[in-house]
């Protein structure tokens, strides 16, 4: 697979690491190196982060969420006050755990330039490639994983016992950012199709039909699971 | 022996009078009998022996008096005559060294004074001859000195009957100035016999009077009697105080332990006080810097109280001098009863403290399980923060170096590495189960309603979980035990249950978080020693909380009754008791 780094800009990504694990940090850096991108800071902790926004204005801060000084949610706070700060940085959470409560942390003050990945993605450059790509672009990203648990969580507190099974794959999918043509790929469905599922799963859950795209379908969906799951 | 040859030659002696003056021989007998009687009960108590020998000495005393008679011979006659003042000697000296085992140096006196004065003047009398009465028998072969009557009658009569008759007043009033003197149980105690010495005195000093007045109205009046009445009642005081003192035993033992078992200061100090009848007796407590503390731990100022009080120290088993009884010496002359009473709170006091141990010690037992269980929260949130931090990031860094790979333009390499990132991934996926399973994340970050739900999502079936809101408010300890009850709970419907649905209830209710698995498998759940179940009611137990096991309801005895295990947890972190005083 070629370099796909700068596949969304005109310019390089340029990239800060921040994480506390310095042979994960280097692995990472390197690899994003290697993928196109222009690795401008690599930090062990957050407290060097708004020095590094300043000086190097990075496109985009890929951050682990258990960091010094309390190893609890370091990455979690620092990513909320970067979108706070610098609206224009777009930030990817690595976890280690597909942790719900940090998922609905993350996104409660909205969701564009943000993204939650678990760890485990670095395996996979195109992934990895296009959720910074995604971010930078101003969209968002959630982990299927977490997508998944939270979905699960859900479904077990019988708040989506509504939903048909293909409603709530439907659901799913879109809750992970894709479009409809992707949900349709995925499923094997016909798009036409895909918009009566996702009509359903909004009149199912009173969430208003009217807008399309897919950062407010994701916004949408997790504000349920939000409401939901607690 | 001794008692058996006094009354043998009390009887012999007084046997010849017993056919004229049957009635004042059977008072002497009477007098001497009491004194023999009692000196043998005394002698076989544990009281001082001195009193026991005392009674026997008077009782000895009082045969001499019965020789002085016309059926004996002269010389015999004499001898009883001469020796009869030991009598009024050794009642005296027994009257005035009650009730200790030494005369003080006046009382000694007047003992030597009487012995002294009697035998002299006695012999005196005996040898010459006057007007006056003496009270001798003469013999009519018995010789005399040839002296003036007026020695026989001035000085061997009525100066020597005088002095005694003086002598017996001051023992008298020894006795009264002794019980003015006294206070509370001492004098409870000092009264029965000082009274009677007292008359008994007074009655053979008017007895002695008669013969210096020596009048026929004054002969006739009974002071003999009296005395010899009066004498008969000392043994009756002697026995009185020894049943008294007796009783009083028991009240210290039993009043005095038990007080000072139950630990309770000031029950202890009115113990004291009652016991004594001494209401200014202390208790005062060692502060362990040479200080004494009273019953209400405030600091004993080193001149408090009466002057002249004493101080008994109540030496515990361990050695150390733990609390003083402080009485004041006029009320508790008896140091017997001071040392029953040390006895008694030493004992009462080392099962006191016996008890507080034990006390403090079961609840170092209770603490020391919560501490156990609390611990291996603790540890649990270690191993998995070193394996976050070291074996998961390592992988990781592996599985992202490996991923290079991908920007490879050679299918042969990617193939090889691709088997290996296969199973990286999965030894990735392994281990952050294994470390969620240890202490999920959501457990340290937003307690057991972030975590229980990352939990049920990992049983087979579904799982309906209800959770009041209210549970962020318990404490986090409890929340991390309630989660890995709920854990081990649900492992046990998977295992064992063959159920298809479980509902995970946690409820805070009173300063209670209750937790509850209910499924709809086949039941027969039960508490098995050494059994995962019991091990579970251990923990919850240890950290002051119940487990409880429902039976199924009996209309439900179908294949499928379904078990349901509640947890109630203190949802307080257990408190370390406050020290005790």
């Amino acid at each position: 697979m070629s370099s796909t780094g700068t596949s969304t800009g005109t310019t390089p990504t340029r990239v800060a690491v921040v994480d506390d694990s310095t042979l994960f940090r280097d692995g990472l850096a390197t690899l994003l190196g290697l993928a196109g991108f222009v690795v401008v800071a690599r930090l062990g902790s957050p407290a060097g982060l708004p020095a590094v926004l300043r000086a190097e204005t990075p496109h985009v801060v890929v951050m682990d969420v258990r960091m010094p000084p309390t190893h609890t949610d370091e990455g979690i706070r620092a990513a909320i006050a970067t979108r706070a700060a610098h609206p224009a940085v777009g930030v990817l959470v690595l976890s280690t755990y597909a942790e719900g409560v940090w998922a609905r942390r993350l996104f409660a003050e909205g969701s564009s330039r943000l993204g939650y990945l678990l760890k485990d993605r670095v395996d996979d450059v195109a992934t990895l490639v296009g959720a910074i790509d995604r971010v930078r672009a101003g969209g968002t990203v959630v982990d299927p994983e977490v997508v998944d648990r939270l979905l699960a969580v859900s479904r077990r507190q019988e708040s989506l016992a509504a939903l048909t099974p293909r409603e709530v794959e439907v659901l799913r999918l879109m809750a992970t950012g894709r479009s409809n043509e992707g949900i349709g790929r995925a499923l094997h469905l016909s798009p036409r199709t895909v918009e009566a599922h996702i009509a359903a799963v909004f009149t199912k859950l009173a969430l208003p039909a009217d807008d399309n795209t897919s950062n407010r379908r994701v916004l949408a969906a997790l504000a349920y699971l939000e409401a939901s799951g607690s | 022996m001794t008692a058996a040859a006094v009354v043998a030659a009390k009887v012999a002696a007084s046997l010849p009078q017993l056919p004229g003056q049957a009635a004042a021989v059977a008072i002497t007998w009477l007098v001497t009998g009491a004194f023999v009687g009692v000196g043998v009960v005394l002698l076989h108590t544990d009281v001082p022996p001195v009193n026991g020998w005392a009674c026997l000495l008077v009782a000895l005393a009082t045969v001499p008096g019965d020789l002085n008679d016309a059926a004996y011979p002269g010389l015999v006659t004499a001898v009883g005559f001469v020796l009869e003042p030991t009598y009024l000697a050794a009642a005296s000296a027994l009257v005035l060294v009650y009730p200790t085992s030494r005369l003080t140096r006046p009382s000694r006196s007047l003992v030597t004074g009487l012995l002294v004065v009697g035998l002299v003047s006695r012999l005196g009398a005996a040898v010459t001859t006057g007007r006056l009465r003496d009270g001798f028998y003469r013999a009519a072969d018995w010789p005399a000195v040839q002296a003036p009557a007026a020695l026989h009658d001035l000085v061997f009569v009525r100066i020597g009957r005088g002095l005694t008759a003086a002598l017996l007043l001051a023992v008298a009033a020894v006795l009264g100035a002794r019980l003015a003197r006294t206070r509370g149980l001492a004098r409870q105690a000092l009264a029965p016999m000082a009274v009677i010495g007292l008359v008994c005195s007074l009655a053979a000093a008017v007895d002695q009077l008669v013969w210096v007045v020596a009048t026929p109205a004054a002969m006739a009046l009974p002071g003999a009697l009296v005395r010899n009445l009066s004498a008969a009642l000392i043994p009756v005081a002697l026995i009185a105080d020894l049943l008294r003192r007796r009783a009083a035993g028991a009240a210290v033992s039993d009043r005095i332990l038990r007080a000072a078992a139950s630990g309770h200061g000031p029950d202890l100090q009115q113990a004291v006080r009652d016991v004594f009848v001494d209401p200014t007796a202390t208790v005062e407590y060692a502060d362990g810097r040479g200080g004494w503390l009273d019953v209400t731990h405030q600091p004993v100022p080193a001149k408090a109280g009466p002057p002249g009080r004493r101080a008994a120290p109540v030496v515990l088993d361990s050695g150390e001098t733990a609390l003083r009884l402080v009485y004041d010496p006029r009320a508790v002359t008896d140091e017997q009863l001071v040392a029953l009473a040390v006895d008694a709170v030493t004992v009462g006091a080392d099962a006191s403290r016996l008890r507080t141990e034990l006390l403090a010690a079961l609840t170092e037992v209770g603490q020391s399980r919560t501490r156990i269980v609390e611990a291996s929260l603790a540890e649990r949130r270690r191993v998995e923060r070193d394996l976050h931090d070291g074996a998961q990031q390592q992988l990781l860094a592996i599985a992202s170096t490996l991923a290079a790979t991908d920007l490879v333009d050679d299918d042969h390499v990617r193939e090889v590495v691709g088997e290996a990132r296969t199973a990286l991934s999965g030894a990735i996926r392994e281990l952050r189960a294994l470390a969620h399973g240890i202490h999920p994340a959501a457990l340290s970050q937003g307690g057991l309603a972030a975590a229980l739900p990352g939990l049920v999502e990992r049983v087979p079936f579904p799982v309906v979980l209800r959770v009041d809101p209210d549970v962020a408010e318990a404490a986090p300890t409890v929340q991390g035990a309630a989660y890995f009850v709920v854990a081990e709970l649900l492992t046990n419907v998977v295992r064992h249950a063959d159920a298809a649905h479980a509902t995970v209830t946690v409820a805070v209710v009173d300063g209670t978080l209750t937790v509850g698995v209910s499924d709809d498998g086949r039941g027969g759940a039960r508490f098995v020693p050494g059994g995962g179940l019991s091990g579970l009611r251990d923990r919850v137990n240890a950290l002051g909380g119940t487990l409880v096991l429902e039976e199924p309801e009996p209309h439900r005895a179908d294949s499928h009754p379904g078990t349901t295990v509640r947890a109630v947890l203190p949802a307080e972190e257990p408190q370390e008791p406050e020290d005790r005083p």
